[in-house]
């Protein structure tokens, strides 16, 4: 431990660990992080949430937790690890999210009147949380459609972004924020059957304390979740997701987007494990790294014996826009089933001169040339996020750091 | 009284059978003319220095590398050994036969057994030389004279240390696999015997392959052959390695070494046929450095041991330098094999191609495990791998653990994978066209070898597709 005044760095090792280690020259094992914390420990962060008007999420108290609701949150893996889980558990207490609204809107009927009432509009909640640790336990009941969205950090202020920063400058150039405490986030979510669960992860924190987050997922019978993941902020940072798709024919989607430039190392795991029948899962990760950051990505396909008929496809996507940047991809497929279908492609490179050249003899510069193909990888991570306000966040966060990356790269 | 119901025989045992009456699972009666003791201490490194006449910097380098034995443990990620007692392996069996340069003149029960192996037969209609490993000690070496002529050196390892080589193979042995690599790469600078050194002059092309066949024969015994290969610049060589052995109830042991130079603008293919039986722990190291414009091609099968870790490695040094893998692995009942690859690519525009292919069956265990990296020096270098796997039931289990690290931008990598089962369908299809349903799966595994069966001679592509059929019998 370092310490300065009251801030002490603790390196919390052992996250996103790869469930079947490989060699150890190879870096990937499992990532690790010097937090930021305030005298060794994380101050616990209490979410704060802001639910649509439907009424279909509330906040569960001290009496509707039961031993038996605590029971079924508390067998989900923590994607970050061991350490992480227990940090996580030993800062904060456990906040818990409830959704319930039927499917089916001739179900819903106006209390008052005893008729079929309007549609129901999905439910959603926005969950606010600032820096130290939360521990975040959400169930969705059976048959529910919800969305959860839960933002960490915030663009700058500046409606430009690029005119805050020189985009010659290199990133070190840039004044970082002092660093306030470091995030440590968990989120453990069941989806009952039949239910339908969004989830949109940003992270466009201009924070320069690391951070790190666990997303854990159980999926019953015929229950979807669709996990949309833009991961932006300008510190170092890990982000795991564990999945248990136990039901048959649950459902995990996962489109996701990251950035790491400057000297950060960004580590970005997922692990879905295939248990009941007709199990899908569709895992679609575009990235770009610039200057002399240091990127691993982590995919594992897991289909245990009994997932008969289960389909795994996963598939990578890097840029890479500098020769000092470290690029690691391990997609993994474990597999003790016969009747299922795996596949994984992993794609590591560059813009293409002839690309470039072709979108230049149409009018674009270099620059625009660039960001038009970086971006279009993108989009479609831009287009799932159906909330205008974190979209656009997500955005003009984007739109900036790969405006100044590129340019770095441009000008070195 | 009840008639007692037979039991049908498991896969296990059904394998057991087949290979028992197939052209590899005899054995002679181990009768050696000499054999250390069991266990690794330096009395028996000692013994073996005498037997061999070690050079007095062997002598000394063999009780290095059994210090950093001790003190290295195994890697967790690795395979399990634990069937296997390192205190009880004889690490040296002397059989009783010189190294001749006929096969007339070697012992009869060794001369028949290379006889059944079909080794004599491939030297004299498709071989330009062949060495032939009885336990610890080359038996049979011989190379063509038209290829001798050529300047082509092809000799045992034991006679190319003493020799007029004995500076070249000093200069190179176990630099490319430095003792301290892993646990079994200093186990084996501890204990290594036999094995061949081959030397290619510059600009020579050797037309017709050479192999080196290793046999085992004695149980619970471990064969540590060393080879090396140095391939001058554009030169061509094919070298073949085949082994085997009958299986026995104690554990043996492979921990071989392969260490190849491939000069500027040289080619080298180097393919194995590995049929070691189900009691053998291999867990050999093998790795190629290349020079600007060298080219490494890597044919493997491998359809034998209890457990396998075998990751060939290829170092691409030079501009241009070139590597290529294609390799299938099949596990049956009660194996583990953990096979892939890794390639460096350590200078600009360095390429390389990856086709791997698994299948698992009867509660066989494959795990395809690879690395590629581009390092700082990588610039321009393009890399694509193609892993499929069959998993022909659901006792089975097949991995797939590849990485990919870079450390420059301008690289094109791309790796794919797939795994599943043999189509229902295509069986379907074959079977209403006459073929039983346990014939069709083999013709379609058979079929799903073919990339790799074409890469190799028609002898060793024909072998190859009689271990399939073996391993595919009540599949």
């Amino acid at each position: 431990m370092v310490e300065d005044n009251d801030v002490t760095l603790v390196l919390l090792d052992g996250l996103d660990p790869l469930p079947t280690p490989t060699w150890r020259r190879s870096n990937t094992n499992s990532a690790s992080l010097e937090l930021v914390t305030e005298a060794g420990s994380l101050p616990a962060a209490i979410p704060t949430v802001t639910i649509s008007d439907d009424g279909g999420v509330r906040e569960l108290d001290d009496s509707d937790v039961d031993e038996a609701l605590t029971a079924r949150f508390e067998v989900l893996e923590c994607a970050a690890g061991p350490e992480a889980a227990a940090l996580i558990a030993a800062s904060s207490t456990p906040y818990y999210l409830e959704a319930r609204t039927p499917r089916e809107p001739a179900l819903a009927r106006s209390a008052a009147t005893d008729t079929p009432s309007e549609a129901v509009a999905a439910t959603q909640a926005v969950v606010t949380s600032g820096a130290g640790a939360t521990d975040l336990r959400v169930i969705v009941r059976e048959g529910t459609d919800a969305t959860f969205i839960w933002p960490h950090g915030h663009n700058t202020s500046s409606t430009d972004p690029v005119l805050a920063v020189d985009p010659a400058a290199t990133a070190s150039e840039n004044p970082a924020p002092t660093p306030s405490c470091s995030t440590g986030r968990r989120m453990r979510l069941v989806a009952e059957r039949d239910a339908h669960v969004k989830l949109i992860l940003t992270n466009t924190s201009e924070d320069a304390a690391p951070s790190f987050e666990s997303i854990d997922l159980l999926a019953e019978q015929n229950a979807h979740i669709e996990v949309i993941q833009a991961t932006l902020g300008r510190a170092s940072s890990t982000s795991g997701l564990s999945a248990g798709l136990v039901g048959d024919d649950a459902r995990l989607t996962v489109r996701s987007a990251y950035l790491a430039s400057g000297t950060q190392h960004v580590d970005v795991s997922y692990v879905v494990h295939h248990l009941g029948a007709r199990t899908e899962c569709h895992l679609d990760t575009h990235g770009a790294a610039f200057d002399e950051a240091e990127k691993t990505y982590k995919g594992t396909i897991d289909f245990k014996r009994g997932c008969v008929q289960s389909i795994g496809a996963e598939r990578e996507a890097v840029l890479l826009f500098s020769d000092r940047v470290s690029n690691i991809s391990t997609p993994v497929i474990l597999c003790e089933e016969e009747d299922v279908e795996g596949s994984h492609a992993a794609q590591i490179g560059h813009v293409e001169e002839d690309v470039l050249f072709y979108l230049q003899s149409r009018g674009l510069s270099v620059l625009q040339a660039q960001q038009v193909l970086v971006e279009a990888g993108f989009s479609p991570i831009l287009d799932a996020i159906g909330d205008t306000d974190t979209r656009q966040a997500v955005q003009s966060t984007l739109t900036a750091r790969l405006r100044q990356g590129i340019d770095r790269r441009n000008h070195a | 009284m009840s008639t007692p119901v037979k039991e049908e025989p498991n896969a296990a045992e059904r394998f057991e059978s087949a290979y028992n009456e197939s052209m590899y699972g005899f054995h002679d009666e181990s009768d050696p003319a000499y054999l250390t003791d069991i266990g690794l201490t330096p009395e028996v490194l000692g013994e073996i220095s005498d037997e061999k006449d070690d050079p007095d910097w062997m002598r000394q380098y063999r009780l290095d590398c059994l210090k950093v034995f001790n003190e290295m443990t195994y890697p967790s990620w690795a395979p399990s050994i634990a069937g296997l007692d390192l205190q009880s392996i004889v690490a040296y069996v002397r059989p009783k036969a010189r190294q001749e340069a006929s096969w007339k003149d070697l012992p009869e029960d060794i001369q028949k057994t290379f006889d059944r192996l079909g080794i004599p037969e491939a030297e004299r209609t498709s071989l330009a030389g062949v060495g032939a490993q009885y336990d610890s000690e080359v038996v049979y070496h011989n190379v063509k004279k038209e290829v001798a002529d050529q300047g082509v050196v092809y000799t045992d390892f034991e006679s190319a240390l003493k020799g007029e080589y004995a500076g070249i193979v000093r200069e190179h042995f176990m630099k490319l696999v430095p003792v301290n690599d892993h646990k079994f790469a200093a186990l084996h600078g501890a204990v290594w015997s036999g094995g061949s050194f081959v030397y290619v002059p510059e600009g020579v092309h050797v037309d017709i392959p050479l192999q080196s066949y290793f046999r085992f024969n004695a149980p619970g015994a471990g064969q540590f052959e060393h080879t090396m290969i140095i391939l001058e610049k554009d030169s061509y060589l094919h070298f073949i390695e085949g082994c085997s052995a009958p299986k026995y109830n104690v554990s043996n042991l492979h921990a071989g070494c392969v260490e190849l130079y491939v000069g500027d603008g040289a080619r080298l293919r180097y393919s194995t046929i590995e049929n070691w039986s189900k009691n053998m722990y291999n867990l050999n190291t093998k790795r190629a450095i290349v020079g600007a414009g060298g080219t490494i091609e890597w044919v493997t099968g491998s359809f034998g041991s209890h457990t396998s870790s075998l990751y060939p490695t290829s170092i691409l040094k030079g501009e241009g330098a070139h590597c290529e893998y294609t390799g299938i692995t099949f596990a049956g009942a009660g194996q583990d094999l953990d096979t892939g690859m890794r390639v460096v690519h350590a200078a600009p525009r360095t390429t390389s191609n990856i086709n791997a292919k698994s299948i698992s069956k009867a509660g066989g265990a494959c795990t395809y495990r690879s690395s590629v990296d581009v390092t700082r020096d990588g610039h321009g270098s393009t890399s694509s791998a193609d892993c499929s796997s069959l998993i022909l039931d659901s006792e089975s289990r097949s991995d797939t653990i590849p990485t990919i690290r870079t450390l420059v931008d301008d690289v094109t990598i791309g790796h794919e994978a797939k795994v599943g089962r043999i189509s229902s369908e295509a069986v379907f299809y074959l079977m209403s066209r006459g073929l039983s349903e346990e014939d069709a799966r083999a013709l379609i595994v058979t079929g799903f070898a073919e990339p790799i069966a074409k890469e190799l001679p028609l002898e060793y592509a024909v072998e190859m597709n009689n271990l399939i059929s073996l391993e595919m019998k009540g599949a």
